[in-house]
């Protein structure tokens, strides 16, 4: 006890030079609040963007479907029937489910034909699920719309099509024949992911279905109160397809292959915060250093007298290492009162981010208030204060009392 | 002072306490620096009798500081012998060297060496935080020896706030809290003007008589060695006159 009332007087014998090496450990902290707020941030609103416009937190398919369902989607199918949406619509998790019936065809404007995904939806349930799926162009689906077709930005750009221009939709049929159905573009959308506003059409899930000649579907896209329930979610719903013998898997959204470059931008985000740690944290333990060791020197006549008077010299030593954690402790707290506060600010105000690379969108970044970062900064300031008053506290045990009490002039 | 069970009387005079040697040097050098170095101690021979209240005298450079940090096992021997209270200390560790310290000597410094962070009281406690004795006894302690001194209002103040003789006073405090049974002043009157510096060496004489604490000084005033039951000279790390 007497150890840190005896620390934290020492830190305030030499206000100024207290004063900056709180102020490093302090902007340390801060600085890992922010950035680390800030790429949790970016995280977050891209993981969000292509949960809510493309991907979903959980998707159903006939199992095996990710494996062989390219070559052969007919084969897994799953009946869309209402029942099955009421039963999974049951699970606490679940916010809101649509079905999507997936296709690859081409789009013709006369001109030009073009290799397309072609995904029905259900219009009034899939605006549930799309949140984040934006209309630049036209409007977006609605229930009543028979042979309407929404396309992606870059796929408009690349054929020249608006709002309004027709266009014909061929696919291939179950029975294996090619069938074509006339449509109007109704409008065009983009989304978080380039590659899909470059080869996406959504059409209505009764003309997907026309088209395709089935009454079936392949996926059902749930959208659950929560990212963070996404896996509790899935495990749920496999436990419950295992114990009603179902030939059905759940998936969830950072399994899809769709996600793959979304979770190579956050693995990169994440290294990046890594290194940025690795940085701030050398320059604050060597201004540490400094302080320590500038303590150490300052008070050898001190130690020397402590000595004197019984104490080992591991105990001065222990002195010291006290000092410095509570140096880190007090700027850990002043950092991340500063560092809430200035992430509030950040956030309040917003700062306008260019498109990321791979994406469409520009957008807003924000500094989020992520508990473990506060955490980290703070364990990282007192660790960060203790370890670089290792070395200084280390010369205490090598020194000679004799000469350290000649210091006392 | 509150040594409880003794009685305010010239223990020094009792002829059985003549007998039984608080500290024992026998041939004792310290050389300081690279072979062959620099003997600031040159085969000093000395014994201290429980009750002495000895002055080490001689020139500035002569030793006397180096002495005082050797019996205060604070600088260990090049060659030779110490013992305090019989017992040869020279090949302890320097943890057992402090316990040594911790539990029987007192220490007082011309330059007073009080922390300037802590108070007055907080000062005199320092010897005991790092031991078991509990908060209430040490901090009844630490204000008894405080008033003793006659320092009481003074307790919170810190050093800084103290003048010369208060600062030395509390030194004598903080040197007492272990109820040590040698204390050790190096020069504790240079820094005070002739008035306080007798005052000083006449609290600590006091002491001495009343309860019986063997103390070792050094100076080099007439005046303050004229307070000594014992003087002992040192010149050039000799001892002209054996201290036996
Ligand atoms: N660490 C050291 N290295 C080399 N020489 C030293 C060291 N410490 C002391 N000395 C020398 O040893 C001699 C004795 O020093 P000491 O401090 O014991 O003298 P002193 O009698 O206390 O003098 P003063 O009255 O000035 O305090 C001096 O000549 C001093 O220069
Ligand atoms: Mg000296």
């Amino acid at each position: 006890m007497y150890y840190i009332k005896l620390g934290i007087r020492n830190i305030f014998r030499n206000k100024g030079r207290s004063l900056v090496t709180l102020a490093a450990i302090s902007f340390g902290c801060m600085a890992l609040i922010i950035s680390g707020g800030f790429i949790e941030d970016a995280i977050t609103q891209l993981r969000e963007a292509y949960i809510r416009a493309i991907l979903g937190h959980v998707q159903i398919h006939r199992k095996g479907y990710y494996q062989k369902g390219g070559s052969k989607p007919f084969q897994y199918m799953i009946p869309s029937s209402q029942a099955v949406l009421q039963e999974l619509a049951r699970f606490p998790q679940v916010k809101n489910l649509a079905p999507r019936l997936e296709f690859s065809g081409l789009l013709s404007t006369g001109e030009t034909s073009i290799a397309v995904i072609g995904q029905g939806v259900d219009p009034e349930r899939e605006r549930h699920i799309s949140t984040l799926f934006v209309m630049t162009e036209g409007s977006n689906l609605e229930v009543d719309d028979e042979f309407m077709v929404i396309v992606g930005t870059g796929l408009a750009s690349a054929v020249g099509l608006k709002a309004g221009s027709p266009a014909v939709l061929l696919a291939n049929t179950k029975a294996g024949a090619i069938n074509g159905l006339d449509a109007q573009v109704k409008g065009v959308f983009h989304t978080v992911h380039k590659a899909y506003d470059d080869r996406a059409v959504r059409v209505p899930l009764k003309m997907a279905q026309k088209l395709l000649e089935t009454q079936n579907v392949q996926t059902i896209t749930i959208i659950a109160h929560d990212t963070s329930q996404t896996d509790e979610l899935r495990s749920a719903l496999e436990l419950h397809f295992k114990g009603r013998g179902l030939d059905l898997e759940a998936v969830a959204w950072h399994q899809m292959p769709d996600a793959d470059y979304l979770l190579k931008t956050i693995a990169y985000n994440r290294r990046l915060f890594l290194i940025l740690n690795i940085i701030i944290i050398i320059s604050v333990v060597l201004s540490i250093i400094n302080t320590m060791n500038m303590a150490v020197i300052e008070r050898i006549g001190e130690i020397g007298t402590f000595m004197a008077i019984g104490y080992r010299p591991r105990e001065v030593a222990r002195l010291f290492l006290v000092e410095g954690a509570v140096m880190g402790l007090l700027g850990g707290v002043l950092g991340m009162a500063g560092g809430y506060v200035s992430a509030r600010l950040i956030s309040w105000i917003g700062i306008p981010m260019p498109t990321p690379p791979g994406t469409t969108v520009e957008w807003i970044a924000r500094i989020e208030i992520v508990p473990e970062v506060f955490g980290l900064a703070l364990a990282a300031a007192i660790a960060t204060a203790l370890a670089a008053s290792v070395m200084p506290a280390m010369k205490i045990t090598r020194l000679e009392i004799g000469e350290a009490l000649r210091r006392n002039v | 002072m509150d040594m409880g069970e003794r009685q305010p009387a010239a223990l020094s005079d009792l002829p059985i306490l003549r007998e039984i040697q608080m500290v024992s040097v026998e041939r004792a050098s310290k050389i300081y620096g690279e072979a062959p170095g620099f003997a600031a101690l040159d085969g000093v021979d000395l014994a201290v009798y429980k009750g002495d209240f000895l002055a080490i005298v001689g020139p500035s450079g002569s030793g006397k500081s180096t002495l005082l940090n050797v019996i205060g096992c604070i600088e260990k021997l090049s060659s030779g012998t110490l013992r305090i209270e019989g017992f040869a200390v020279n090949s302890l560790s320097p943890d057992a060297l402090a316990e040594l310290r911790s539990a029987k000597l007192g220490f007082i410094y011309q330059t007073f060496n009080l922390i300037p962070v802590l108070t007055a009281l907080e000062n005199v406690e320092l010897p005991l935080y790092r031991r078991n004795v509990p908060a209430r006894e040490r901090r009844q302690r630490a204000i008894q020896l405080l008033r003793d001194v006659g320092l009481e209002r003074f307790a919170s103040h810190t050093p800084r706030m103290l003048s010369g003789g208060q600062r030395q006073r509390v030194a004598i405090a903080r040197a007492l809290i272990n109820r040590p049974s040698l204390i050790l002043a190096d020069e504790p009157t240079a820094n005070l003007d002739r008035k306080t510096g007798l005052e000083i060496i006449q609290l600590l004489g006091n002491l001495n008589r009343r309860t019986g604490v063997t103390i070792i000084f050094s100076t080099h005033d007439p005046h303050i060695m004229r307070q000594a039951t014992r003087v002992i000279e040192i010149q050039d790390g000799r001892m002209p006159a054996p201290g036996r």
